[in-house]
């Protein structure tokens, strides 16, 4: 049976889960790719580089598609086993 | 333009989530009455206000706009990607769909297990409400002040979220029952191509690059993105549909 301190302690567990899921979370992949985004971006500014703008979408998609292709690996080694 | 679109990415994200929060609702009324579900969802939606006009007003008045934009945009691409990822997995089939029967069957069994109610309010069954409401309505709100604040529309953006939040609370307690027949996965598909075309355009603006076209260059990327989630769906149950064939013949 569920008490109220039992309730309200899984409330905070589950505010703390939500801010932890927003910024890194299950996806450690997304937060590094944005991450080498803002890193590229900064580094070819200070270089003096002009930054071509269709750069940015491009390592977004890449950072997608190799996080899916990623989960589409463990889901295939699950169902082998 | 871009208000159109903010307005619609914060509706379509304020429905998508409404609708999660409502199954809560309607499992709380079920077993615990409409009055605790409802008084438990309008403390979770006051809360939800009272974060969105404390911190709104604070990020714009306190955060130089060229800053705000840059932070904001990285927020806005991370939880955006993450929308995204979630929708294309659900899509080809690599993870099951959002389920609100099964939710609703869930969160029923575990209100009956906690008790009789006792007097008019009974409190788990609030703090079941709150809690719903509150979590689901917590990434709208992010939403809210993501793209509110830097697009200079949070006013609009807030009253988007919360006429469609009554809205659709409103749609399902006229039919009383979980709204499981909304497509929740398109919806979260399109609010997350919305999330990233922002967060990218917000991002590389505040590290010196430079748009053609200036806004106009979102609704590019938009299209961009929505093309580019098409074929990684295809890409994934292309993928899956291989896999099968394999597993099948050993």
């Amino acid at each position: 049976m569920l008490t109220r301190g039992e309730s309200y302690l899984k409330f905070i567990k589950a505010v703390g889960r939500f801010f932890w899921d927003l910024l890194i979370g299950e996806t450690p992949g997304l937060t590094a790719g944005v991450a080498t985004l803002v890193v590229s971006l900064t580094l070819l500014y200070l270089l003096g580089v002009s930054i071509p703008y269709l750069l940015a979408p491009f390592i977004v998609v890449v950072t997608l598609f190799f996080s899916l292709r990623h989960q589409l690996k463990d889901t295939s080694k699950r169902r082998r086993r | 333009m871009s208000t159109t679109v903010v307005i619609l990415a914060v509706a379509l994200a304020s429905g998508v989530e409404m609708v999660e929060a409502f199954t809560i609702l309607l499992a709380v009324a079920t077993t615990k009455g409409w009055k605790t579900a409802i008084v438990g969802a309008v403390a979770a939606l006051l809360t939800l206000v009272l974060i969105v006009a404390v911190l709104g007003p604070a990020l714009i008045h306190g955060v130089p706009i060229y800053a705000l934009r840059t932070v904001v945009g990285i927020i806005t691409l991370i939880f955006g990607l993450q929308w995204v990822r979630k929708a294309i997995l659900r899509s080809s089939g690599l993870k099951a769909l959002h389920d609100e029967d099964a939710v609703y069957e869930r969160e029923v069994t575990e209100l009956n297990r906690s008790g009789a109610t006792r007097g008019s309010v009974d409190p788990i069954g609030f703090t079941v409400a709150y809690k719903g409401t509150f979590l689901e309505g917590l990434e709208v709100v992010v939403i809210v002040l993501t793209l509110g604040t830097t697009s200079g529309h949070l006013l609009t953006a807030s009253f988007a979220a919360v006429v469609t939040a009554l809205f659709v609370f409103g749609v399902g307690a006229t039919l009383s029952r979980q709204l499981s027949k909304v497509p929740e996965n398109k919806m979260k598909m399109g609010v997350g191509v919305m999330l990233i075309s922002f967060g990218t355009f917000w991002t590389a603006e505040g590290l010196h690059v430079h748009w053609p076209y200036s806004d106009l260059s979102i609704v590019g990327l938009i299209a961009f993105y929505a093309v580019s989630s098409y074929l990684l769906v295809l890409y994934l149950q292309r993928s899956m549909g291989q896999l099968d064939k394999k597993v099948t013949s050993h």
